[in-house]
């Protein structure tokens, strides 16, 4: 791209002129790769830290607490009654067989084969 | 610590204290029910919907025909004691071999015949909508069970 600002070429002039007399530090190389490797290992956590960092901004929102609390408590109770419904079955089962067993020892007989 | 973690955890603790508190309402007529010493009884009392006059019937009528039926199979188990000796000592078919197994298939037959009688007793202890339903869930239990001798000749 040309530059159309007669300010850009006294400046692209001048930067062309200019002498870098400073020297670098020793080892300024290793030390801006060392840089460039820490950010992108950093760069792994951003997911983490992108979620931690909704979870401070939203959660301690009162209506959003409690709606989740609320829901966590609703999905608690259903968890709960589900397996204690399939508990209860099972045991109705084997309280109807060890009924059966008890007046009919054959049964016992052939549950135990 | 930190607001938001703190509620996220709190949550899941609710939860899990939620689904322990609704297990255990749940399951606390059951877990009664084991420690008693005839937890098949009482279920036969939750199933059937039985007052506490009926159940202490059953349970009377339950607790004889038990012993009953326990003199019933040592009668058993003495005859095949003495068919097990008849066969160590004969190679063939004795008319005493089939006099104790046609003995043997009285007893057992007695067997049968005594715990049917026993569901019709404790179905005439019922209410007669319940009577009936234990009556026929009893016979499909029992006596209707173990058809798989007569089908296999279907097979």
């Amino acid at each position: 791209m040309k530059a159309t600002n007669p300010h850009d070429a006294v400046l692209s002039e001048l930067l062309r002129l200019r002498r870098i007399t400073v020297t670098l530090p020793p080892q300024f190389c290793d030390g801006v790769w060392r840089r460039i490797e820490r950010e992108e290992a950093g760069s792994n956590f951003t997911l983490f830290a992108a979620l931690t960092a909704w979870i401070e901004s939203t959660l301690p929102r009162a209506q959003i607490a409690s709606c989740y609390l609320a829901a966590l408590m609703l999905v608690g109770i259903a968890s709960g009654l589900w397996t204690a419904h399939g508990v209860s079955h099972r045991l109705n089962t084997a309280l109807s067989v060890r009924y059966v067993q008890s007046v009919d020892p054959y049964q016992t007989v052939i549950s135990n084969q | 610590m930190k607001r938001g973690l703190f509620i996220l955890l709190l949550g899941v603790l609710v939860s899990m204290g939620a689904a322990y508190a609704v297990y255990c309402a749940s399951t606390a007529s059951h877990r009664a029910m084991l420690k008693e010493p005839a937890p098949e009884l009482i279920w036969l009392k939750n199933e059937f919907n039985l007052t506490e006059a009926e159940f202490a019937r059953i349970s009377e009528l339950h607790a004889t025909y038990s012993l009953q039926c326990e003199q019933r199979c040592r009668v058993i188990e003495s005859q095949n004691e003495k068919l097990q000796q008849l066969l160590a000592t004969n190679s063939s078919v004795t008319p005493e071999i089939e006099h104790l197994l046609a003995e043997r298939a009285r007893t057992r037959a007695d067997c049968e015949a005594a715990m049917l009688e026993h569901f019709f007793q404790v179905s005439h202890t019922m209410p007669p909508a319940q009577g009936n339903r234990y009556l026929t869930w009893a016979e499909e239990q029992t006596l209707g069970s173990g058809k798989e001798m007569e089908l296999r000749h279907h097979q």
